[in-house]
């Protein structure tokens, strides 16, 4: 089970053991938010995730498009960009992101 | 561990003509009656069934509520498991479901078990006009609300982003208090994380290996007790994963029985649920299993290559390297042997890895592209006579250790683990 202690660059590590203590207050909203700021430094920290995935899709870009939708094009650009349709988020919604988040982060070695 | 038995209602067309004969819908939905009935009366535990729209010869499981209704009186002790009931309202009207959960409940005397999820395919999100982004949190409201539904007495209404409806009493209510145990379908990691936050079952659907379900396990039942936000009235902690399922005399026969179901089920699922193939298939015009048939044999053990659209990696993944994306994974192991096809033996030892790591279900699917009706009866006979009772016997160790894992919970539990 990947846990936040895993995640190896303390910057990141903050971000989202600061997703995680918002999960555990049931803040979901937030903790999208709060995952989408730190995949976007995830991505921007390691351009090869970016290089590699825009090659043949892998699944640390397959970030979940529940309203907190990744643009390609930003990608494509080198400047990773998340579109918020949405204002608000359930709870499922969150989980789904933090989980994402952070299995990217430690299965990347970051 | 307990087994069960998974039911897409798998019907391929004949290879040289453009629909089903007139019977064949008829056969494989009686098939299925005799095939439960027979494994309830051997010991099976739960029969879990589908529900899918439109998506021809991978899934004609519509109506599961009818099917379980007819299992309520043909079987004594099985759990009649929906794997799972759409939940977003284009759907299902939440009341509807809590209704026919109701019902059903109250036919098969407390023997139902409430699977949830929302489906990913284009065939179904497009035909019902399911927004694809909102159906996560409509499965959330819908779920939490529809379990009030079974439990409230009268339910008070609900004034919701996805769905409106006043107080009204919801009836029959289940027999089971407060509602039948609550599962939710997994085809990711993240969403068996979502089951265990939420206090519900995980219905695995990745064809994870024992030492997946191990990691699995351990992390469910640390987020169950640490971090849960319950999403129904009751927990129902409870991990079920899939594997495809052929017991026969011999390994080799095993496998011949076998025959093209593995392959033609990953195969007709990739072709749903592929991006790049699921939104374009024609209604009442393809022929899915002719065009399985044409592949090279390499291929057709491997699912056809179907997982490809997925990621994009997937073509570069084929072969005998395993897809790194979890969905691709699962189906590029649904289209291959496992640990469940071959002999007593074979599945018995298979079986007791899993049980290592205290998985609590082990469902089967039996019933897939070709398989005879015949084949499936004699490896479900075969399983239930010479494995399946010293699995029973053993269960109680587990229940022991399950019963460390919920130690301290406050809130009530109902699993029928």
């Amino acid at each position: 089970m990947p846990t936040v202690e895993d995640i190896k660059d303390t910057d990141l590590q903050r971000l989202i053991g600061n997703a995680h203590q918002l999960l555990r207050s049931g803040k979901p909203t937030e903790v999208v938010r709060a995952c989408a700021t730190a995949y976007l430094q995830l991505l921007t920290q390691n351009p090869d995730i970016v290089k590699q995935g825009l090659q043949a899709v892998r699944p640390a870009l397959m970030w979940p498009r529940l309203g907190a939708n990744l643009s390609l094009k930003s990608l494509a650009e080198g400047k990773p960009e998340i579109v918020f349709e949405r204002e608000r988020f359930s709870m499922s919604e969150a989980i789904t992101y933090y989980e994402f988040t952070l299995e990217s982060a430690v299965k990347n070695g970051i | 561990m307990k087994f069960g038995l998974f039911y897409e209602l798998q019907l391929p067309k004949p290879p040289d003509s453009e629909t089903w004969d007139p019977g064949d819908e008829t056969r494989i939905i009686h098939n299925m009656l005799d095939q439960c009935e027979l494994a309830d009366k051997l010991g099976f535990d739960y029969v879990f069934e589908v529900e899918h729209h439109f998506l021809e010869e991978y899934s004609h499981s519509s109506a599961p509520e009818l099917m379980l209704a007819a299992l309520s009186q043909r079987t004594r002790n099985m759990r009649l498991g929906h794997g799972i009931t759409l939940s977003p309202p284009g759907y299902n009207h939440p009341a509807r479901t809590a209704e026919r959960i109701g019902t059903l409940d109250r036919l098969s005397n407390g023997r139902v078990e409430w699977g949830t999820g929302e489906s990913s395919s284009e065939m179904e999100l497009g035909g019902f006009r399911v927004e694809r982004g909102l159906k996560k949190a409509m499965w959330e409201e819908t779920v939490r609300e529809m379990a009030k539904m079974m439990s409230s007495e009268p339910y008070e209404g609900f004034d919701g982003e996805f769905f409106t409806m006043p107080a009204r009493n919801v009836v029959p209510k289940p027999i089971q208090k407060p509602h039948p145990p609550i599962w939710v379908a997994s085809s990711r990691r993240e969403t068996t994380m979502v089951a265990a936050r939420m206090g519900i079952g995980s219905l695995g659907f990745a064809f994870e290996t024992p030492e997946e379900c191990g990691e699995r396990v351990a992390s469910y039942y640390h987020l169950l007790r640490e971090e849960c936000f319950p999403i129904g009235q009751a927990l129902n902690p409870a991990l079920a994963v899939l594997s495809s399922f052929m017991c026969a005399p011999t390994d080799e026969e095993a496998i011949r029985r076998s025959a093209d179901g593995p392959g033609f089920f990953s195969y007709s699922l990739g072709h749903y649920y592929n991006p790049a193939t699921g939104p374009n298939h024609p209604p009442g015009r393809a022929n899915l299993w002719r065009d399985y048939s044409a592949l090279p044999e390499e291929l057709r053990q491997g699912g056809g290559g179907q997982f490809g659209g997925f990621g994009g990696a997937a073509l570069a993944d084929r072969g005998e390297k395993e897809p790194e994306d979890e969905v691709q994974r699962g189906l590029w192991r649904a289209a291959r042997r496992g640990g469940s096809i071959g002999t007593a033996n074979f599945i018995r030892d298979s079986m007791k890895k899993y049980e290592a790591n205290h998985l609590d279900v082990m469902v089967f699917v039996a019933q897939a592209g070709n398989r005879k009706h015949e084949d499936i009866m004699e490896s479900i006979d075969i399983f239930g006579r010479q494995v399946l009772p010293e699995f029973k016997d053993r269960h109680e160790q587990h229940r022991r250790w399950r019963a460390q894992q919920l130690q301290g919970l406050e809130f009530p539990v109902n699993s029928s683990i």
